[in-house]
């Protein structure tokens, strides 16, 4: 018990020793109190539910794209929400289609996804949507 | 026995007198009459013949489909090199040679032919294009307006290419990667459907999201790969975005987007105001240039903007 508790507080120190510069815009200063299920809307085809999932995480870049080298260096990252096909997250650069991440989720799961989509919301903040890839989606 | 071939028409303009066709020749002097054998394989066509036909009004004659590509290899050959020619016109007959094996490949599934052709057609208009004598208002007289796709593509690659030299790109590998990154931009569109593409009305919402999705198709598709550089690939995915920041796919502002796509975004909006679409009529280029003044700081750079309306004014 008290070394899953050790190991826990372990997990959120790397997390947070992570370097963020998501700058979350002002109108969002609820962000980490939202949890639960997202309700869904009117022409809402999405084929599984998804859920506000709000915390700190980590990523990095482990398959990058053969015109755009990147470093595999670990970023902090927002998680925002999750479904069983993929998982949102707030980054402050941009990420770009079919690149393939690591992400160390805050319970401290590990998840290989590949960049769907991803869209600018303000400076230091982009939402990018992703899939998670299939050998992970089986586990 | 000539009706059962299946036959291309091909411009007059692109055959040189007394010089060695590997292909026959052949005529349809009525539109409601079959084609009749012209001119055999081998057998020159002379000046006379040349100008017999166009006396009579005749601008095209007709190969047979399986010779094509040994049209092709003739014009290339024999016409594109044909310094008399004014590098114009040159361009056209090479952009209408080209037309069938292109949109073959734009309509396969498999990118590498597409991306293959691309490659080899953009070298070739890149050393037209670069020609000294191009002046890129000869260029506007010899596009076609109507519109389809490969005549759009081969448009935003020639306006392209003139205006990357025109800012002062000279080196002729960036340039025909440029025309080639021009030729692909649109490649997401193969997945919209053909009924949205030439709807005459409004698009609803839904079509608006299905068409706004061809960025990002387009650049799925050929982000994996090797044999392309990040400037073409941005030149695919970032071409509809906008110094305003209210662009799509990712709604990114001018720093952010690649020069290589700011330069498509100019000549791709000029392009599509100046053809024929099936909801409105042609722009003159003087509209659509004061349009792209209008626009320049919200939805392109003004410096290309500036730069594209000085080459498109200079006269020979």
């Amino acid at each position: 018990m008290l070394d899953r508790g050790h190991e826990s507080t372990q997990l959120a120190n790397w997390l947070a020793s992570r370097p963020c510069r998501v700058e979350l815009p002002e109108a969002w200063d609820d962000y980490f109190d939202r949890a639960g299920p997202i309700p869904s809307f009117p022409g809402d085809n999405r084929r599984f539910p998804r859920y506000y999932i709000r915390g700190r995480a980590a990523m990095a870049i482990i398959d990058a794209l053969p015109g755009k080298p990147r470093d595999e260096s670990w970023h902090g990252v927002y998680t925002k929400e999750i479904s069983r096909e993929g998982l949102r997250f707030l980054h402050s650069e941009q990420l770009f289609p079919r690149e393939k991440l690591q992400i160390i989720m805050p319970d401290g799961q590990t998840r290989i996804v590949e960049v769907a989509r991803c869209r600018r919301v303000q400076p230091a903040c982009y939402d990018v949507k992703t899939r998670f890839a299939p050998e992970a989606r089986t586990t | 026995m000539a009706d059962k071939l299946q036959f291309v028409p091909v411009a007059l303009d692109s055959l040189r007198p007394n010089t060695a066709l590997e292909f026959d020749l052949y005529l349809r002097s009525d539109p409601r009459q079959p084609v009749v054998l012209f001119r055999e394989q081998n057998y020159p066509l002379e000046e006379r013949d040349v100008r017999s036909l166009s006396e009579s009004g005749i601008d095209s004659l007709y190969i047979s489909a399986q010779q094509a590509e040994s049209f092709e290899r003739y014009v290339r050959e024999t016409v594109i090199g044909d310094e008399t020619i004014p590098v114009s016109d040159r361009y056209k007959i090479l952009r209408d040679v080209s037309r069938a094996s292109f949109l073959g490949a734009f309509n396969s599934d498999c990118p590498d032919r597409m991306v293959e052709q691309a490659q080899s057609l953009a070298g070739e208009l890149v050393e037209l294009i670069c020609d000294d004598d191009l002046i890129v208002a000869d260029l506007f007289r010899v596009m076609q307006h109507d519109y389809c796709t490969y005549t759009h593509l081969t448009n935003v690659c020639a306006y392209g290419t003139a205006l990357a030299a025109a800012v002062g790109i000279a080196d002729r590998t960036a340039l025909a990667a440029i025309a080639a990154g021009a030729l692909l931009h649109d490649i997401g569109k193969r997945k919209v459907p053909q009924v949205i593409l030439n709807k005459p009305g409004t698009l609803t919402a839904e079509e608006t999201k299905i068409v706004r999705r061809h960025p990002q198709d387009g650049f799925d598709e050929l982000a994996r790969r090797g044999d392309l550089g990040w400037g073409q690939l941005m030149m695919v995915y970032q071409h509809h975005e906008r110094p305003d920041g209210r662009g799509y796919p990712v709604g990114i502002e001018l720093d952010e987007i690649h020069p290589w796509a700011q330069i498509c975004t100019v000549v791709d909006v000029f392009d599509a105001l100046t053809c024929h679409r099936p909801y409105r009529r042609p722009m003159p280029a003087r509209e659509a240039l004061a349009y792209l003044e209008r626009n320049a700081g919200r939805q392109f750079n003004p410096e290309l903007v500036q730069c594209w309306i000085e080459a498109m004014s200079r006269r020979s």
